[in-house]
């Protein structure tokens, strides 16, 4: 039996959800949109009973997307998410705005449960309703009562299901039973009218009300000019730092943990192709996935806080106005800040964009605002062409360069949004209605259901092409065409300078020459000319190309080509040899120009394919990530052409 | 006096006239704003857009530029006893 979940948002449809379904949950979309479909399931005895949750909508008028949604699947019986049974959910402490959407699902003839959820909050907001006055109303459906939030209630929904009451044709609103798209606004705008006057009157004879004075000094603190926005960059700095900081140690031990098992497997398995295959590509490919899960984990436990206490909409109710000019949201500034710490729990963030235009906005920049990911490869080149020193005495240069980059990839992000505003179609008007729920405390148990979704929905729908792309990457920098690798490896053990090499530095050299003539590595020859109008060579060229896979590995690169010894202090090495890198005609390859260009190249390239395949999942097409890795490359390209030009 | 939503103050109450457009105005009433609906303004957004009002305990925010299109008559003071 598939049952179809509906209320407005904020009537703690989630918690019943949740509450029914439990652990057994899946995450999709519906069919052609990228509208979110959670669906669950339970058992009644041997028949499983099938929860559909619809997006939050306040009435069946296809509107946005999600609405759009919700009454083409009621709609359509032929539709493979249309219910046998639905059950709607209402706030019982305020009954009069909810049952809007619920007389609309009233009229579709389905069995229906109608649950009037937050029970005990209307009772202690001296909210009483009559609920003999509802059931002569609607008398051919079930009605309960649930306290949700601590769990009271499943039983009462669950019995309503087995028994199903068969419906008699009545009708809340009768000249409505036909809606279509078609309907002029003016008749829309006279049904409603119709529909919202019998409501009034039904809750005049079903509710009384000895409501209390109400309680909004919090939200005088929350939209204040002044302890607003405090607060707000208060929470930001909480959730970014934690990020930051916390997210480090699983992931290190995830790495730690990874680097073994390849070398474990490697050692315990005969040698050749699938040894390699397994200990060189699938493994780091996979531990290259879980590498992401403390972040992402991290940000949606806040998020979900910020969600289930309301105070999400306060935030959006400030930065509404600020974001606005620039084809932004309230909403976006989540995602844009958490982008900072990684740009992948950032894009997945931006579900809660309801504007479809918004959020791809803010998905397609969110990857321009300055990562973790990029910090070793910023700090590696300050360190080699920024000098150390102070300007003006106490400002330290390499700092002030690196505050440069973050800002630049923000500057570049706003406006980026700007232009985007400017070339994407609206599908939908720019109006925004937004409930700010009452403050609350949150529900646990929401948040952590919020954070093993996400966290799933990343392992298996974004995961995947990871690693099938790290599993290319490797395959790319580990063979060559034709024997030109083996010769190589061959021809620089005759050298010299390997005969009196250490075995540390033979095993280097080799596999620098191997990175040379792998596919890879002609690959960078073959942009050579493209990025020499950078200042780059095809070493930085190979290392841009393999950095695809993650930005940090660009370090790695770069060790490799120029043979850097894997013992001891590998980063001082490596800067040396960085250092005394010379082009053909003898000067010196990094320059304050060529590192310059490199680290804006750093800023605005899109090298990350997990972005790419999260961005993927959360447009629903490869349109869009193809088109944020071209802007951005074009970005990166002119931009680091141009600062190359001004500095050489 | 009658106005329009985008010009009342916090705190201030009062009655919904009439709404201009009809598509905002089926938004609204969906939402629970309908004529001659009393209500009162309850937060302002720092740069004056948007706007919230509430709805006996729902609080909703608006655009300022549909604000605009809610036409409003300011009530006085002592026409608020029958306000929640």
């Amino acid at each position: 039996m598939k049952v179809a979940l509906l209320g407005n948002p904020n009537t703690g449809k989630s918690s019943i959800f949740n509450l029914l379904t439990g652990l057994r949950q899946q995450v999709g979309n519906f069919p052609g949109v990228t509208v979110e479909k959670k669906s669950g399931f339970f058992m009644d005895g041997k028949e499983r009973i099938d929860i559909i949750d619809f997006p939050g909508t306040y009435s069946l008028t296809p509107r946005s997307i999600d609405e759009a949604v919700v009454s083409s699947v009621l709609r359509d019986k032929t539709s493979k998410d249309y219910p046998d049974q639905i059950i709607a959910v209402v706030d019982a402490s305020r009954l009069e705005n909810n049952l809007f959407l619920f007389t609309q699902l009233y009229d579709f003839q389905l069995p229906m449960v109608l649950v009037l959820n937050m029970w005990d909050l209307a009772k202690k907001q001296g909210i009483s309703i009559d609920l003999k006055a509802l059931e002569l109303e609607f008398p051919d459906i079930s009605i309960v009562t649930t306290t949700a939030r601590v769990g009271l209630g499943k039983e009462r929904i669950t019995e309503a299901l087995k028994k199903p009451k068969p419906r008699s044709g009545r009708v809340f609103t009768p000249q409505e039973g036909e809606q279509n798209d078609e309907k002029t606004e003016k008749s829309n705008r006279q049904s409603a009218i119709k529909r919202k006057e019998k409501i009034s009157a039904l809750i005049a004879s079903a509710q009384t009300t000895n409501k209390k004075a109400d309680r909004k000094l919090l939200d005088r603190f929350f939209v204040h000019p002044v302890s607003g926005y405090l607060f707000f960059l208060f929470v930001l700095l909480v959730m970014f730092q934690s990020i930051f900081s916390f997210a480090t140690y699983p992931m290190e031990l995830i790495e730690g943990a990874f680097g073994f098992l390849a070398q474990w497997s490697s050692h315990s398995m005969p040698t050749g192709v699938l040894n390699d295959l397994i200990c060189q590509g699938i493994i780091p490919g996979i531990g290259g996935v879980l590498i992401f899960v403390p972040q992402i984990a991290l940000l949606f436990f806040f998020i979900g806080i910020l969600e289930e206490t309301g105070y999400l909409s306060r935030v959006v109710f400030i930065m509404d106005r600020i974001m606005r000019p620039l084809g932004l949201n309230g909403k976006s500034v989540v995602p844009l800040m958490s982008s900072l710490a990684c740009a992948i729990p950032g894009v997945m963030s931006a579900r809660t964009i309801g504007d479809w235009k918004e959020r791809l906005i803010t998905i397609l920049i969110a990857p321009l605002m300055s990562c973790s990911a990029r910090i070793p490869v910023y700090t590696l080149l300050i360190a080699l062409v920024i000098p150390e020193g102070y300007i003006f005495g106490f400002i330290n240069i390499q700092g002030f360069v690196l505050f440069g980059l973050y800002l630049l990839g923000i500057i570049g992000a706003l406006l980026t949004a700007f232009v985007l505003k400017l070339l994407i179609k609206n599908k939908s008007k720019g109006f925004m209605l937004l409930e700010l729920p009452n403050l609350k405390p949150p529900r646990w148990g929401n948040v952590i259901y919020s954070v093993l979704e996400k966290v799933k929905v990343f392992l298996l729908d974004v995961g995947k092409i990871i690693v099938a792309i790290s599993i290319l990457l490797w395959f790319l920098a580990s063979y060559g065409p034709g024997t030109k690798m083996e010769d190589a490896k061959n021809n620089s053990m005759q050298s010299q300078e390997f005969i009196d090499a250490s075995n540390n530095a033979k095993a280097s050299i080799k596999s620098a020459a191997g990175l040379e003539n792998s596919y890879i590595g002609h690959l960078g020859k073959f942009i050579e000319p493209v990025i020499k109008p950078l200042g780059y060579d095809w070493k930085i060229g190979i290392s841009l190309l393999t950095s695809f896979a993650a930005r940090e590995v660009f370090v790695g690169s770069l060790s490799t080509i120029y043979a850097v010894q894997a013992d001891g202090d590998n980063s001082k090495s490596l800067l040396q040899s960085m250092k005394n890198e010379k082009r053909p005609d003898g000067t010196p390859t990094y320059t304050l120009a060529s590192g310059m260009s490199l680290m804006v190249f750093y800023v605005f390239a899109m090298q990350c394919m997990s972005t790419l395949a999260v961005v993927k999942r959360e447009t629903q097409s490869w349109k869009w990530p193809i088109f944020q890795l071209v802007f951005m490359g074009v970005m990166a390209y002119v931009f680091s052409w141009l600062t190359y030009l001004a500095l050489v | 006096m009658q106005t329009n939503l985008s010009h009342c103050a916090v705190g201030e109450k009062i009655e919904i006239i009439s709404i201009e457009d009809d598509f905002i105005a089926t938004k609204l009433i969906e939402m629970g704003v309908t004529e001659k609906l009393q209500t009162k303004v309850v937060l302002i957004a720092p740069l004056g857009d948007p706007i919230a009002i509430d709805i006996n305990g729902f609080i909703l925010s608006i655009r300022k530029a549909e604000a605009r299109k809610i036409l409003v008559k300011k009530l006085a003071k002592s026409q608020n006893s029958n306000i929640t």
